[in-house]
């Protein structure tokens, strides 16, 4: 009974969604408090979308708003991306060259020459069309997502996703979804570009952050990793830059980012809450190891192997919780960093 | 060894993207050889030598972290300086970029340059020649006496098929945390070497630094 409850609301959000994507002028706040929760897999790559200010909410705008976008990236390819073997921008498209056959090695679909060659043009126009801070290792990792969403929706079954052999798809399907990952994953980077500058400023002031939140939140765990010399940097430098990609399945972080879409700058506050109630989820765990070998090693790997959608539900409220704490004192964080 | 709250022995990996600065230190700790993702920031590992406890501190190799090594460099009792035999470049970068990054913060810290991915060079298509890298890693040691290592501070190797990957970091725990023969049969270390290492008086204490 309680599974057929579970279908039944699963088939009546699929039906909020549908409504309201065919209005003519989509309610984001709505839109918003309906993906916060988890978005229904047929309808995320649309919903994605909307959130990420990529399609506009006004119905009749969206067909012609995609074409333009579409054929705008496809023209920075043209314009830029012969420019790769300039001296200028050699190394970039160097290091973007070498990076990309690295990633996901356990997921047999970034094993694709096609594939890879999509990251590889990404990348790049992303790159010298952000000179401030180019190429930065890590950015590579977000695009995963966006180009994962958006690829399921041409695929049958989803399950067959990471075996899937692209050379399978038509190239106008393949575009497609190249410009739509282009798009979205800048968007993303825009709110989060501080991350990547010099320096790196948006990180450290996020680790900082962490810090003194942990301090208010679970001052045991914050002496226990003082008394043994382990520094937030340490640890949560990955994190930040990362966005928590590195310690959870893909499969979370998709549901993860339902809600970080869903959020007001949700990759750069909403951010620094889940990954305060990441780590104090295993506050009891750190706190059994002894030494700052065993402190460090644990916390490099974290056992989320196994994490499913409702793990990352229940990080969610916690996190919305401590947002909701500390949103209205934002000094209290800022203060010291 | 319980109730030590720190390793005994930091040792930190350097070196430009993708040379095999992870593969280096899994082949020596895990006696594995397989694909890695970019490191991001740093990541840390851990090694028994005898009775103590050494951490190992694999860097990221983009350039934008470079304010990051600093911090990893703090009280770091060696550094191992990688470059990818198959590109000379990243041998440049080690004086031009790593070389001020490391006189800056540790003065007493034993530098070992390693050539990486010996298997993909054959010896006459070398860039760089053996002198020359022992030229730069007896550059790097100037002013700390170093007649008590072992070995030559540099080193070439293989992570894929394992050639000379263990002596680099045998001979710098040697030489931070000397062991007597008696204790390296103790532990079961080999042995083999230690006519050489017996060469040197056994020192008392061993680096301490918070890692």
């Amino acid at each position: 009974l309680a599974q057929n409850t579970t279908i039944d609301r699963e088939a009546a959000k699929l039906d909020r969604f549908k409504q309201l994507f065919d209005e003519p002028n989509i309610d984001l706040d709505q839109l918003r408090s309906l993906c916060w929760s988890g978005i229904p897999k047929s309808v995320r790559p649309t919903a994605w979308k909307i959130l990420s200010g990529y399609l506009p909410p006004s119905l009749d705008r969206r067909e012609a708003t995609l074409e333009r976008k579409r054929n705008e990236y496809f023209g920075f390819i043209e314009q830029y991306y012969d420019t790769r073997y300039q001296e200028l921008h050699a190394e970039t498209f160097r290091q973007i060259h070498i990076d990309i056959p690295r990633m996901n090695p356990l997921i047999p679909i970034f094993q694709q020459k096609l594939v890879q060659q999509i990251f590889e043009r990404i990348l790049y126009i992303w790159a010298i069309r952000h000179p401030a801070s180019g190429y930065v290792q890590g950015i590579n990792d977000l695009v995963t997502p966006f180009f994962v969403v958006f690829l399921s929706e041409f695929i049958d079954n989803d399950i067959e996703l990471e075996n899937c052999d692209l050379r399978e798809l038509p190239k106008s399907i393949l575009d497609i979804i190249e410009a739509d990952s282009f798009w979205c994953t800048s968007k993303l980077l825009d709110g989060i570009q501080d991350n990547y500058t010099f320096a790196q400023p948006g990180i450290q002031m996020k680790v900082n952050a962490l810090h003194e939140l942990i301090k208010r939140i679970d001052a045991p765990l914050n002496t226990h990793l003082e008394n043994h010399c382990v520094e937030y940097l340490q640890f949560s430098f990955r994190w930040m830059n990362n966005l928590l990609m590195r310690e959870i399945p893909l499969r979370c972080t998709i549901r993860l980012w339902d809600t970080y879409l869903s959020e007001v700058n949700g990759f750069a506050d909403f951010h620094l809450y889940v990954c305060a109630s990441f780590v104090d989820y295993f506050s009891k765990d750190i706190q059994r190891e002894k030494d700052f070998q065993g402190i460090l090693m644990f916390l490099q790997n974290l056992p989320t192997h196994h994490w499913k959608d409702k793990d990352i539900s229940e990080l969610l409220a916690e996190a919305f919780k401590l947002k909701y704490m500390f949103a209205d004192a934002p000094k209290h964080l800022n203060q010291k960093s | 060894m319980s109730g030590k709250r720190k390793p005994d022995l930091k040792v930190i990996i350097m070196g430009d993207y993708a040379v095999g600065k992870t593969s280096l230190v899994c082949r020596y700790i895990e006696d594995k050889f397989i694909k890695h993702e970019p490191t991001i920031g740093a990541a840390f590992f851990l090694k028994q030598w005898g009775p103590y406890n050494v951490a190992v501190w694999d860097t990221a190799g983009d350039e934008r972290y470079t304010g990051l090594s600093h911090f990893y460099c703090r009280n770091a009792g060696a550094a191992i300086l990688a470059y990818d035999m198959s590109n000379p470049q990243t041998f440049e970068s080690l004086w031009a970029r790593f070389m001020p990054l490391l006189n800056s913060s540790t003065e007493k810290c034993l530098k070992i340059v390693v050539g990486t991915k010996m298997d993909l060079i054959p010896p006459e298509e070398r860039d760089i020649t053996l002198e020359e890298g022992r030229k730069l890693a007896h550059e790097l040691n100037e002013g700390l006496d170093i007649s008590k290592l072992a070995c030559e501070p540099y080193f070439e190797t293989s992570s894929k098929d394992g050639s000379h990957v263990s002596e680099v970091f045998e001979c710098i725990f040697q030489y931070c945390l000397p062991l007597s023969g008696d204790q390296r049969s103790k532990f079961g270390l080999s042995t083999s070497t230690v006519d050489l290492y017996e060469k040197e008086p056994k020192r008392a204490t061993a680096k301490k630094g918070c890692c």
